[in-house]
């Protein structure tokens, strides 16, 4: 087990490049598209959601602390083993959902920002072949890559954001709410499938290596990123007004800016494409998630790395080859949206209850 | 085995260095040696002239006692002992009863003490290890006058029969790791070790291969350095590099003369060294996909600048910026095999005239031959230069061309991760970065003055962090 | 067996790189006609006459000299005339390199180009903030003479219009700014007009062509992409009065046979809407027009002595508020808000309908001009 313990200051690190990765590509558009300016303020509705269950489920981490229990032994001694196979099937379901979709946001950004043509199955292998490596070489080796890629990424996302803020009137924003308080609460409901990226934590909860707080490094981290989300959303309504609906892939749109100088080229790009890195390590994370939820379905520990589930959410990634985004989005989304907030948002708020329930009834079996 | 005068003799007779005395002092000793390994003046003055003069003796209990002026006089406990001793040049001796002294009378024939050719400093001690295990072990004894320098003596090899010598200091390093070392070396099955890269083949835990896990260095100031940190060193006979172990990627970015700098100096060069390394493995492979795929983001006038030279070369920009790669490792391997001076002109005319010839030719354009240039100087700033790095620049470069942004980005993702995935006897290799350790950053890229480096690093397992006593 | 399983993963490996090298297409650089500047003008049975100014590499060593050539090219819409582009280059366009968009006089004139725009900002590569602009004349002549200083027309417009207009008091437009003017609440919106002017050939490699300068402080006003009115030097003077980011004006005044020049250094603006109008505040700071830079200003800036005597602050002050209100004055008249004053109300009311339609006429400015020494 030793090759997935994480540190907490790792998951911090992680967990602030997930909050990043992915929301900066299609989102922003289609919020725009919902709540016109105010789509900043349904992203802030949203984190503030986000923000509650984190805290419980750090409860949860800090309680499981001298334990080391996985979610699976958790699930199964507090509720029901048919329970948690479902709890896991629903986890697998949101994983492939999430890295589907951010892998099909990314291939839109390649063939239409990048301008390079290539075929779905040619762009996910690589990633799937990057990522199952990583799976082999355990949840360690992500959270390290991420900590050495950090502050790369981070100065890119900051690089991107300078000149656009520049630009930029706030004023624009105002006046507050207008597309109607209670639509941008559903909203925030809806778009809920891009949030919580918290749930990751889960799948790591036997490797964590609590040292001394767990609380203030990841709702540090947690703060960085939903501020940045927020003022990226704000950015981009207030840079681009009525167009912000049609532009889909906000990061590449909100860089045009950075190169404002004629003949510098696309710096931006550049910058683009580093923070594409963390929308990746998103993808690997999920990844690992995704498989683990097959080894704690299957109730076996996997020693090896077992090709076997690796097949299984490789042929899930031709999801796309299907069906398009939009539908994916407008439709399995749509109806998966109460299944989903089962696990995003209530279960985070009773893991501790089963985290304590759980430890005793292991301390019982103990005895 | 019970050694016996009979089977030794049955061994060795017939070669033409087997010399054989038959003494007698009161009782008949048989004196034995290998010409080509022992001084012919210590065979004298410590084993002839003494049985000479002895007068008469009873055993050779007294015989031994009388050896007075030899320094190292033993017995070994069994034949291969006696076998090992003998190779070695020491003389030995046997009475009837097959008893068996062994009297050092080894030649010293080898290197004289110099400044190693491959780490020149500025500053800084400018001796170096030679090939004979004992001056090196000296050259470390010299530095840390102290009992809890510890060598632990092996002989690995089953023709070899090398010396290796495992150094640590008692009380720094941990002795988990120790046994570990002790035990792998022990467990070694192999004909020879002709040098102490063999070793480090089979101290490498993970057998990456691929990167380098095991530190070597051929100067006595580094070793005890790392020694002084919790590393071990691990002598080879006959080798002149000295390995240490465990060993982190920072390593290969530390010069010699770093410590012997100012640190704001050693700073600057470090981060120097990390980004020309960084450039020169992602530099070609981007400015071949930034030509195939996104052209865009090449400034304008640079990128007319590109056109301009390109226009006219009749390769792919992958086919071309491979050939300048593949040219420049042709040349660098050229010039590892000349003597010096024809080196100088062989870069000389390499860089130059081929070069500009085929620029001038129209078969090469003058920006990749740049790019390339620089990337292949890039990689010479490591003061360890691992070639390691100019093969993961091909393929990165290849991936890149091929797949674009997308490549180079997943492709450095996966060395990356397989960096990162490394850790050998509980060190990771990226340590002091990832995992972040902020104690250690104080001597990885930037370098605080050395009073202030109060703590020993802790990505290196150790028994006592505090360096101040 | 195992030699078996390793010439497997030998083609293996092969079939794999085949499979991707073969899938990834990217736009090779030499194979793309880059475009610095496209010019777009009318077309006599209503498609688009398409000047564009593409890259043309020298002939390997030499790297400096005119490195664009010019093609035109006709088409019933913008794609076809990127297409035709193409057709003529034999390489295929693109945009990502495009820094300005010139339209001719005809063009704006006549024809509603929504389509023009929509297509341009919605186009992918093309970069949002490129500097649109019309030009006095048609786009094509524009582009096939030559600048005196710079090699290229494109570049030399980019350049002129990005860094140097705010400091000649003109402001500009990236695309996405314009097209954002088209389409949101009181649509109106400008271009700056670029217009040539002719000067002496005195570079001998070219001698047939026609070079000279280009200037550009007029502007033309668009209400949905269709052209109202022109703006002369003096309006665009009285209009950048109230924008804090441009400086740079000049004011001469004659005054006891002594012609004397004062220039803006710093400007404060503040426009507030109120129910019964907008309040404008406008607060220059000038001095004497005689240093290479005008750009040493603001707060921070050390205190120099007096010099400018209140006779001539006040003669600036009367020229400054004339300007503005004549400007305000055609702002009524043409109904056209480049103020965004609609916007600033939006930001208190929110959008409607009604806020869209109301006529400038029902926004009464009350102006006050200050005018300080630096």
């Amino acid at each position: 087990m030793d090759k997935n313990r994480v540190q907490v200051g790792q998951l911090a690190l992680l967990y602030l490049l997930l909050v990043m990765g992915g929301k900066f590509l299609t989102l922003p558009s289609l919020l725009a598209g919902d709540v016109g300016h105010d789509s900043w303020l349904s992203v802030a509705f949203s984190f503030v959601w986000d923000g509650i269950c984190l805290c419980f489920l750090l409860w949860a981490v800090k309680m499981n602390s001298d334990s080391h229990l996985d979610l699976s032994a958790i699930l199964e001694k507090s509720v029901s083993k048919p329970v948690t196979k479902l709890l896991l099937i629903i986890f697998f379901v949101i994983f492939i959902l999430r890295i589907n979709v951010l892998l099909s946001s990314c291939y839109k950004m390649f063939s239409v920002t990048f301008d390079v043509s290539t075929n779905w199955i040619v762009y996910v292998l690589p990633i799937a072949a990057l990522s199952f490596f990583a799976v082999a070489k355990g949840f360690n080796a992500i959270a390290r890559m991420g900590q050495l890629l950090f502050g790369l990424i981070l100065l890119a996302v900051v690089a991107l954001f300078v000149s656009p803020l520049l630009e930029v009137e706030f004023g624009a924003l105002k006046p507050l709410g207008e597309a109607g308080w209670d639509k941008i609460l559903l909203t925030s409901y809806t778009r809920s499938f891009w949030f919580s990226d918290y749930i990751f934590i889960y799948f790591v909860l036997d490797g964590i290596k609590v040292k001394k707080t767990v609380f203030t490094p990841i709702l540090i981290s947690f703060a960085v990123g939903a501020f940045l989300c927020i003022l990226l959303n704000a950015v981009f309504v207030a840079l681009f007004g009525y167009l912000a609906p049609d532009f889909d892939m906000a990061m590449s749109k909100i860089g045009v800016f950075s190169a404002a100088s004629t003949t510098n080229g696309r710096w931006d790009w550049l910058t683009l494409s580093i923070w594409l890195i963390s929308v990746f390590i998103k993808v690997m994370v999920f990844i690992f998630c995704a498989y683990k939820c097959i080894e704690k379905f299957v109730g076996s520990n996997f020693v090896k790395f077992n090709w076997i589930a690796a097949g299984i959410i490789l042929l899930t990634l031709s999801l796309p080859l299907f069906v398009s985004t939009e539908q994916l989005l407008g439709t399995v989304i749509k109806w998966g949206v109460i299944p989903f907030t089962l696990v995003q948002y209530v279960l985070p708020l009773l893991m501790p209850l089963c985290t304590k329930a759980a430890k005793r009834k292991t301390e019982v079996n103990n005895e | 085995m019970k050694i016996s005068f009979d089977q030794f003799h049955k061994l060795w007779n017939g070669q033409d260095d087997f010399r054989l005395r038959e003494l007698d002092c009161g009782i008949v000793l048989k004196a034995v040696c290998l010409d080509t390994m022992c001084d012919d003046a210590k065979v004298s003055a410590f084993v002839l002239q003494p049985i000479a003069y002895i007068g008469r003796a009873d055993s050779i209990v007294e015989v031994e006692k009388k050896l007075a002026a030899g320094t190292g006089v033993r017995k070994p406990p069994n034949l291969f002992a006696a076998v090992e001793d003998f190779t070695n040049g020491y003389t030995l001796i046997f009475d009837q009863n097959d008893n068996c002294i062994s009297v050092d009378t080894r030649t010293v024939i080898g290197r004289s003490i110099a400044e190693p050719p491959t780490s020149m400093v500025m500053r800084g001690p400018r001796e170096g290890f030679v090939e004979d295990i004992k001056v090196n072990i000296t050259l470390l004894r010299k530095r840390l006058k102290t009992p809890n320098l510890k060598i632990i003596n092996l002989a690995v090899g089953k023709y070899t029969n090398t010396a290796v010598a495992v150094c640590y200091i008692e009380g720094i390093a941990e002795q988990r790791i120790v046994d570990d070392i002790v035990q792998r070396l022990q467990s070694v099955k192999t004909d020879g070790v002709l040098d102490s890269s063999y070793l480090a083949r089979y101290l490498d835990v993970s057998k990456t291969f691929l990167f380098r896990r095991i530190g070597s260095t051929e100067k006595p100031d580094i070793a005890v350095g790392k020694m002084l940190e919790g590393r071990l060193a691990v002598i080879v006979d006959g080798s002149p590099m000295v390995l240490t172990v465990p060993y982190l990627f920072v390593e290969d970015m530390q010069s010699p003369g770093d410590y012997y700098e100012n640190s704001a100096m050693t700073t600057l060069s470090r981060s120097l060294r990390f980004i020309s390394v960084i450039a020169s493995v992602l530099l070609p492979a981007l400015y071949v996909c930034l030509q195939v795929y996104n052209y865009q983001i090449i400034p304008l006038r640079f990128l007319i600048t590109v056109l301009n030279a390109s226009e006219a070369i009749p390769f792919s920009p992958l086919t071309e910026m491979l050939l300048v790669l593949i040219v420049f490792d042709i040349l660098r391997e050229a010039n590892l095999r000349m003597p010096s001076a024809v080196g100088i002109s062989l870069s000389l005319v390499g860089a130059i005239v081929l070069g500009d010839a085929a620029v001038q030719a129209g078969l090469l354009g003058a920006p990749a031959v740049m790019i390339g240039a620089l990337s292949g100087i890039g990689l010479f700033t490591m003061p360890d230069n691992t070639l390691i790095l100019s093969l993961l620049r091909l393929l990165v470069t290849f991936i890149g061309g091929v797949m674009g942004l997308l490549g180079v980005i997943i492709s450095t993702m996966t060395i990356l991760v397989y960096l990162a995935s490394m850790q050998d006897y509980k060190t990771p290799f990226l340590a002091p970065f990832a995992p972040d350790i902020p104690e250690d950053r104080q001597d990885a890229v930037a370098q605080i003055p050395v009073p202030n480096m109060k703590k020993r690093p802790r990505s290196i397992p150790n028994e006592n962090s505090d360096r101040r006593g | 067996m195992s030699n078996l399983k390793r010439i497997g993963v030998v083609l293996l490996v092969i079939a794999a790189v085949a499979l991707v090298a073969g899938s990834f297409k990217g736009s090779d650089v030499l194979d793309r006609a880059i475009i610095l500047g496209i010019g777009i003008d009318a077309e006599e049975n209503g498609g688009v006459l398409m000047t564009a100014e593409v890259v043309a590499p020298g002939n390997g060593t030499e790297q400096v000299g005119t490195f664009s050539k010019t093609v035109s090219v006709k088409g019933e819409t913008v794609n076809v005339a990127l297409q035709n582009v193409a057709e003529v280059t034999g390489k295929e366009a693109s945009l990502g390199q495009c820094v300005v968009l010139v339209l001719g006089q005809k063009y704006v004139e006549n024809v509603d180009f929504s389509d023009l725009t929509e297509y341009f900002i919605n186009h992918h590569s093309f970069k949002e903030s490129a500097v649109i602009c019309c030009c006095e004349g048609s786009a094509k002549d524009l582009f096939n003479k030559g600048n005196a200083l710079t090699q290229s027309m494109s570049l030399a417009i980019a350049t002129a219009l990005l860094d140097q207009a705010e400091k000649l008091s003109v402001t500009n437009n990236s695309l996405l700014q314009y097209a954002r003017s088209q389409n949101e609440l009181n649509c109106t919106g400008f271009l700056n007009r670029v217009a040539f002017v002719a000067s002496d050939n005195t570079d001998s490699s070219l001698p047939e062509k026609e070079l000279g300068y280009i200037t550009y402080r007029e502007m033309c006003v668009f209400r949905a992409n269709k052209y109202i009115t022109s703006l002369s030097e003096q309006d665009v003077k009285g209009m950048s009065l109230f924008l804090p980011d441009t400086y740079g004006e000049t004011f001469v005044s004659f005054e006891d046979t002594v012609t004397r020049t004062v220039q803006v250094t710093n400007k404060d603006v503040k426009l507030k809407a109120g129910k019964d109008g907008i309040e404008a505040e406008i607060n220059i700071t000038v001095r004497y027009g005689r240093t290479d830079s005008e750009e040493v200003s603001g707060a921070l800036t050390s205190k120099n002595d007096k010099e400018i005597p209140q006779k001539l602050l006040d003669d600036v002050t009367k020229q400054a508020k004339a300007i503005a209100e004549k400007y305000l004055a055609k702002q009524i008249e043409y109904n056209f808000d480049l103020l965004k004053f609609h916007e600033m109300y939006r930001r208190q009311e929110g959008t409607s309908v009604s806020l869209a339609e109301r006529p400038m006429s029902e926004f009464p400015v009350k102006l006050t001009v200050t005018v300080t020494e630096s």
